[in-house]
């Protein structure tokens, strides 16, 4: 079937600024380029927003930046703000290119770089996605190429308002639904053990909107990103919750919430009030995409990436270069910024884009191939360090912050179960659907994520009974990662034609900070065993 | 061209901040674009504009990654400066009968007209559905002096940011036991202003220094590594003197770990960042708007354990104090612009203030104060010598992997990534990996306080908000807590 979805449009309030840009680039390296490199960057973000609860509010948010780098002497030079006029610009170019002249510093013992031309970019496969919006052949160097999310719905045409529309409809479904909950429940229970209503019901509706502008000597490209979400948290007066969320890249059209899954924030509050403890311990566990997506993430994620490994911070490439196998047959995992569809879904998650924040184009990566690692993700920075391909993970938080290599949508490849299979498959053991966050320890190997509760099952069946952690919180999963993908003992299937599994909503700190999009998921996974507390 | 143009900088200082000369800026008439146009806006029929605040920023930042080198040379590979200025307004609208409230927070866009955004953020407000409150006016007597930032990092937040890397590259050279791997170094400086419509006016500075390291010990190779951070609001606040000595015994404690032992009662000792966390989650209860939520909440007299205490245990007191001198959390006016006040919130395990917003105050129906800033928590009787040398079983949980706290139900739970395991008469041993899960409240029970005093400050970003610790170095939890592991 023929997409009729539109690519978002490049905003025209942008265009003279993007027309300035070559020019900043040129003040920054004219007479340099056989040692320097450099670019600039633009970078807008619209937020429209709305929370209803017992208050109420909304939000119209316009963030806007431009970076300008100089790479000389092995050091990523950058100045940055939101003052955008042009000569407030043209100043910052001149006053970057004075400092890298002046500074007689030395960085790290890295080659002079040489980006790619259009001509080597169509010569290597690109994702359909962004073939099918390219121009047939290779442009111009000064030829404005545009990259935009396909949506049913225009993101542009969204309000702050119609949004708190969304929200309050919505708040008012969970309230309902809650009703009917305790109605069904409490009709033949005594008072004393009848559920007592949600104190609070929370519904965020927001779209964000990014647009970037990337050009160097070589290319003027533009993104335009919408990321749409509706989430619903309900709260128990003992402050239990469960939330419910829809989004991902897209318009509107895919933040809905049917009325099946409403029960996630309506029901399961109540239900997780009476939930039994957890005893901690090891368990046989099933994990739902939610949750398997963090263990990727964190299990060889941020171990496989390259400014990590630069850093002698992670214990991949010793493991690489020894050939140690650290997962079994079934550990798969990939980095993929190209996902614009997935599973049964004709939208990507969040952590999706055309192009990274260094202007290098989105191609699937293996980084765990059947237990095997593969080359880690690069940015500029770590892929002249070590030597390896350029891949599309240089990404900052925003134009404030410093760019690194960070993950994009990062899941296990899918097996041939189905869920009901993998649930037979247990004698006893607990199925975890919703993620509660997660860490990374590149260097050390051990793995850490959370879920908000888990499902008994016993004897190849779910039972209906609840578990929460063993202090009444969140449960947390934990091993060494070399462990945890040794004891995969399943994966559930994709639908989707090149086998891209399910990825949700989701996001990414590194270190310390550095907030950034991640969509965070992939197949249903039992394990035969997984520390749980 | 582009019609953007210089918006938003800020005029000159407020009366009650002590800012340096450099921090005067002429930027007054951008305000001045931004009343205007709030003011046409208020013209318009229908409009609903009631009230406003207007929150501007100026920002410069100076940021640093390094790696690191033979002899632990550091080397900077990105080297970012960066300007930032910003305008937030929010705007109140009342409509209907009963009259209800609207709120719309935009940030205003320099290259769009003003006035249509205001007039957009209207608009969005009036389908806002909240009970009316009153916005607070400006104190009679005037905001109360609080300095809230570093002279040094005002004058030249650059040279700053130099001296700081100056600093660390000396600390690390002389470090001869470990291995660094990499580093951040940032210095911010920012200058806020707050207006009302009812007649606020006040400001203030933030000066925030943040270092991260990274390290193993020699010789290598390792499969573990420490990652410590530190925050101040002052280059020397850092004390990177003490953070690279912390920096090298821990890494030099990384020679073979254990897991903890399972178990259903554990005791555990933590450190200053998990109380700070801890506690700033147990103040969020004390907020009135935990109260109007209808989620679990704590008011005056209530008792912070969900518990009889235990005999040999210690309760809590706690302060908030936003007048100390250039803390995270000091500040001279709440997010409102009441006038900031230093309060005993909790005394012996027992809530004695709630802290109440002017729009909660209405809305409960009592009295709005400005209680905030930074936690002082008092000293307890013992220490972590003495707590190793006589408990028969602690857990010393030096670094939690990803402490998450629930601030609902102030239950939390992390992978330990870092901890020693103390047993009286035998050798303590490292200990990394294993969950350890606690409930505050439960926690609160029957815990003890450290008599060694330390400040700290955690500067806000994505991940947490600002956060001022005044108190004891380590916690002794004896209730509560149960650890999954070996």
């Amino acid at each position: 079937m023929q997409d009729t979805r539109l690519p978002a449009r490049f905003p025209e309030r942008l265009q003279e600024l993007r027309a300035l840009l070559p020019q900043l680039v040129a003040i920054l390296e004219q007479g340099r380029t056989d040692e320097w490199y450099a670019f600039a960057w633009l970078e807008e973000t619209v937020t429209l927003g709305a929370v209803c609860g017992r208050t109420e509010g909304v939000q119209q948010d316009t963030d806007r930046g431009v970076v300008l780098r100089i790479f000389a002497r092995g050091i990523q030079y950058e100045s940055a703000c939101n003052r955008l006029d042009e000569s407030a610009l043209i100043e910052m170019a001149r006053a970057l290119r004075a400092r890298v002249e002046s500074d007689d510093s030395t960085g790290m013992a890295l080659p002079v770089y040489k980006p790619r031309s259009w001509a080597e970019e169509y010569a290597d496969p690109l994702p359909p996605e962004l073939r099918s919006q390219m121009p047939a052949s290779p442009p111009a160097v000064e030829q404005p190429v545009h990259l935009g999310v396909r949506c049913t719905v225009d993101p542009w045409i969204t309000t702050a308002d119609g949004l708190r529309t969304m929200a309050a409809a919505t708040r008012q479904r969970v309230l309902a639904a809650n009703g009917a909950f305790l109605q069904r429940e409490n009709a033949a229970r005594p008072d004393a053990e009848a559920f007592p209503a949600l104190a609070e019901v929370r519904v965020l509706a927001r779209q964000t909107v990014h647009t970037h502008v990337f050009v160097d000597r070589t290319r003027n490209v533009s993104q335009v990103l919408p990321v749409a979400l509706l989430y619903a948290l309900g709260i128990m007066p003992g402050g239990q919750t469960g939330r419910t969320l829809a989004g991902g890249l897209g318009g509107l059209e895919i933040a809905v919430l049917p009325d099946d899954s409403l029960a996630q924030s309506a029901e399961m509050p109540a239900r997780l009030s009476r939930a039994e403890r957890l005893p901690p311990g090891a368990y046989r566990l099933i994990t739902g995409p939610d949750v398997t997506g963090v263990i990727a993430h964190e299990a060889f994620g941020h171990t496989q990436e390259g400014d990590t490994c630069m850093c002698g911070r992670s214990v991949a490439p010793g493991l690489r270069e020894r050939q140690v196998r650290v997962g079994n047959d079934q550990a798969s995992i990939v980095n993929n910024p190209a996902v614009f569809s997935m599973d049964h879904l004709f939208h990507g998650p969040n952590g999706s884009y055309f192009f990274d924040h260094e202007g290098c184009f989105a191609r699937v990566q293996t980084i765990l191939d059947h237990g095997w690692l593969s080359a880690p993700m690069t940015n500029l920075t770590a892929a002249l360090a070590l030597g390896e391909p350029r891949t599309a993970n240089g990404k900052r938080e925003s134009w404030r912050r410093p760019l690194m290599v960070r993950q994009t949508n990062t899941y296990f490849t899918p097996g041939d179960a189905t869920l009901d299979e993998l649930i037979a498959r247990v004698p006893s053991g607990f199925l975890a659907h919703w993620a509660h966050g997660g860490m990374e320890d590149p260097k050390g190997g051990s793995l850490t994520a959370g879920t908000e509760y888990l499902e008994e099952i016993r004897d190849g069946r779910l039972t209906g009974r609840l578990f929460v952690g063993p202090t009444g919180g969140h449960v947390e999963l934990s091993d060494p990662v070399f462990n945890m993908l040794a004891r995969i003992e399943g994966k559930t299937g994709s639908r989707h034609p090149r086998g891209i599994p399910e990825n949700k909503y989701g996001g990414c700190g590194k270190y310390h900070k550095e907030s950034v999009n991640a969509g965070c998921g992939g197949p249903w996974i039992l394990w035969s065993s997984v520390t749980c507390g | 061209m582009c019609k953007s143009k210089l918006l938003f900088a800020l005029p000159a200082a407020a009366n009650s901040v002590k800012y340096t000369p450099s921090e005067v800026n002429i930027m007054a008439c951008e305000i001045q674009d931004i009343r205007r146009a709030l003011a046409e806006v208020a013209a318009q029929p229908g409009s609903g504009l009631f009230g406003w605040t207007l929150t501007t920023e100026t920002a410069a930042s100076h940021q640093a990654l390094m790696i690191g080198g033979e002899g632990n040379a550091l080397t900077v590979f990105q080297a970012r400066q960066v300007a930032d200025d910003r305008a937030t307004l929010r705007v109140f609208t009342r409509q209907g009968a009963p009259v209800r409230q609207g709120v719309a927070v935009v940030t205003l866009d320099p290259m769009a007209d003003l006035t249509a955004q205001i007039a957009a953020a209207c608009a969005a407000s009036r389908g806002v559905d909240n009970p009316p409150w009153e916005l607070p006016s400006a104190p009679p007597a005037g905001y109360p002096a609080v300095t809230t930032s570093d002279p040094a990092v005002a004058a030249d937040p650059g040279a700053e940011h130099a001296r700081l890397i100056a600093g660390a590259r000396r600390e690390a050279a002389r470090l001869g036991v470990v291995h660094i791997n990499s580093a951040e170094a940032y210095v911010n400086f920012r200058r806020q202003r707050l207006e009302s419509s009812t007649g606020i006016s006040t400001g203030r500075a933030l000066s925030e220094v943040y270092f991260e390291l990274a390290a193993e010990r020699l010789p290598g190779p390792n499969v573990q590594e420490v990652s410590p951070l530190v925050e101040a609001t002052h280059v020397d606040g850092l004390d990177l003197p003490a953070f690279f000595d912390r920096v090298a015994e821990e890494a030099g404690a990384l020679t073979g770990s254990e897991l903890p032992p399972t178990s259903r009662q554990a005791t555990i000792v933590i450190g200053p960042e998990a109380i700070t966390a801890l506690l700033y989650e147990l103040r969020g209860q004390l907020q009135a708007d935990a109260e109007y939520e209808r989620g679990p909440h704590l008011l005056p007299g209530d008792s912070v354990a969900d518990g009889p205490r235990a005999p040999a245990g210690e309760a809590l007191t706690l302060a908030l104090d936003p007048f100390l001198p250039a803390m995270a959390e000091s500040t001279p006016y709440t997010g409102e612009g009441l006038p900031a006040e230093r309060c005993l919130v909790i005394e012996d395990g027992v809530v004695r203030r709630q802290l109440v917003s002017a729009r909660m105050g209405q809305y409960l129906g009592r009295p709005a104060n400005g209680i905030c800033g930074n936690m002082l928590v008092s000293l307890g009787r013992g220490g972590r010598a003495e707590w190793f040398a006589t408990l028969p079983d602690v857990l010393e949980i030096r670094t939690f992997s990803s402490l998450l706290i629930n601030p609902r139900t102030l239950t939390w739970s992390s992978e330990i990534k870092l901890g020693r395991r103390h047993r009286a008469g035998q050798p303590s041993v490292t200990i990394k990996g294993g969950v350890v899960s606690g409930s505050l409240r439960e926690n609160l029970r029957d815990c003890a306080f450290s008599n060694r005093r330390i400040v700290r400050n955690d500067l806000p970003d994505g991940w947490k908000p600002s956060r001022g610790y005044d108190g004891p170095d380590a916690m002794l939890i004896r209730s509560g807590i149960q650890v999954a592991g070996a």
